[in-house]
Formats: C-alpha cells, structure tokens, sequence
C-alpha cells in the first residue's frame, strides 16, 4: 500500500544571486533576485480504496479538488460525487465515504434508476466490486 | 449561491424531495416509481459548502436553483426542467 503524502511538498524555489564584478570601492552592485514558481498543491488524484471494510475498488476514480471559500473540494466528476472538508485530507474521507455510501444506495434502487443515475451505477459497477466474507474480515 | 440548511428544507418541499437521514441528509426526486436525481446534505447548522454541488446534482442552473428558493417555480417545473434535460421521459402526445 502507498503511503505516499496527499499533498506533495515541493521544496523552496530557488533563489539565484547574480552580481556584476565589481573592484573594492568602485562602482555598485546590481542584485537580481529570481524566484521559481509559486509552491504547488496536488490538484488530482487517483483515489484507489473507499475504507469501507465491505467494498473494494478495482478501477480507481479520477479525482480533482478546489477551493470553495475556506473549505476544499474533492470532485470525483465521473460519478458525479463530491466530498467537502477544512482540508484536502478531510475532503477525500468525505469523499470515499459519499461514494460507499452512493454504491449501497444505488445498488439498493438499481431496478428503478433514472437515466443519469443509471450511468453512474454503471461507471461505479466498472470500478466497485464487494469483498467476500473473509477478505472483509 | 450559497444554500442554508432551512433553504435545503424549502428545496425538498418545492422539488417534492424524498429524504431519509444518515451520515448526511440524502435527498432525491422520484418521478413514476423511477429515482431521477439524488442528493445530500451534511449535517450542521451554517452555510451548506457545498451548494454548487447540490445544484450540480439536482440538474439545476444558477437561476432555476433562486427561483425555486423564491417560491416561483414548483414540482411541476422541476419534472418539465427534467424533461428537457431528457431525464424524464417526454409526455405521449394525446
């Protein structure tokens, strides 16, 4: 199993010091200071476990994040599911545990869907299997 | 827009939602026996963070999602808002 951080850490821009040459006490010294881009979070991600004892997840689900005021985001667009959180971490529980918690649903009505609600059952059956007994255990 | 818990209330009512309680409050509407949209709530008492993902599901663009919060559209535009999304099958022609 991955252990992989959530959100990636970049390390400090690099910072490059370029003076002209210049002899002691003549002339001045032009400092350019150059930074590299802005430090980045991970924007998407491959979300490949529910954490639901019942449910294994065999095809992993596209997943993107944003920022909505003070609290972040995780889209699984696919499915049209979302999870919210005050972090990147929270948002991706409430995630996994929106879709668990989808699949039962749906498969529960899965005889009396709609049409969009019958193409979500469908993507989540192509990614979704159940754990036998024993591998729940 | 944003959504405050007693508008999700109003939604429910207008849209004529079915609703049962969980982790969160799931909604969704039912038209001839067959779930159409679904969606859900979390629990808690502020500013719902998740409003765009409400409408987003429910099928409803920024304005349709005032009006029915202002009380001037009802059931019966939902059902023709589905129906021209052809998520509701179109009425036979008499």
């Amino acid at each position: 199993m991955s252990t992989a951080p959530l959100v990636e850490q970049f390390p400090a821009p690099p910072v490059k010091h370029q003076a002209d040459e210049v002899k002691p006490g003549e002339g001045t010294v032009n400092l350019t200071l150059v930074f590299g881009a802005p430090p980045q979070i991970v924007q998407t991600l491959q979300l490949g476990t529910l954490r639901h004892p019942a449910l294994r997840v065999i095809e992993p689900f596209a997943v993107s994040f944003a920022m909505e005021g003070e609290n972040v985001r995780a889209c699984a667009e696919e499915i049209d599911e979302f999870g919210f959180g005050a972090s990147y971490s929270g948002a991706l529980v409430d995630l996994q545990h929106a879709i668990a918690e989808l699949y039962f649903t749906l498969e529960e009505d899965s005889e009396r869907l709609g049409p969009d609600l019958a193409r979500v059952w469908s993507v989540l059956q192509t990614k979704i299997r159940h754990r036998d007994a024993n591998q729940a255990a | 827009m944003p959504i405050r818990p007693h508008e999700y209330a109003t939604l429910e009512n207008k849209l004529g939602l079915k609703s049962r309680e969980g982790r969160d409050r799931h909604s969704w509407f039912e038209w001839e026996g067959n779930v159409i949209t679904r969606t859900r709530r979390s629990h808690g008492s502020g500013e719902l963070p998740h409003s765009h993902a409400i409408r987003q599901q429910l099928k409803l663009n920024e304005e349709q999602l005032r009006e029915f919060l202002a009380c001037k559209l009802y059931r019966d535009d939902y059902v023709a808002i589905l129906r021209d999304k052809g998520l509701i099958e179109p009425k036979e022609s008499s």
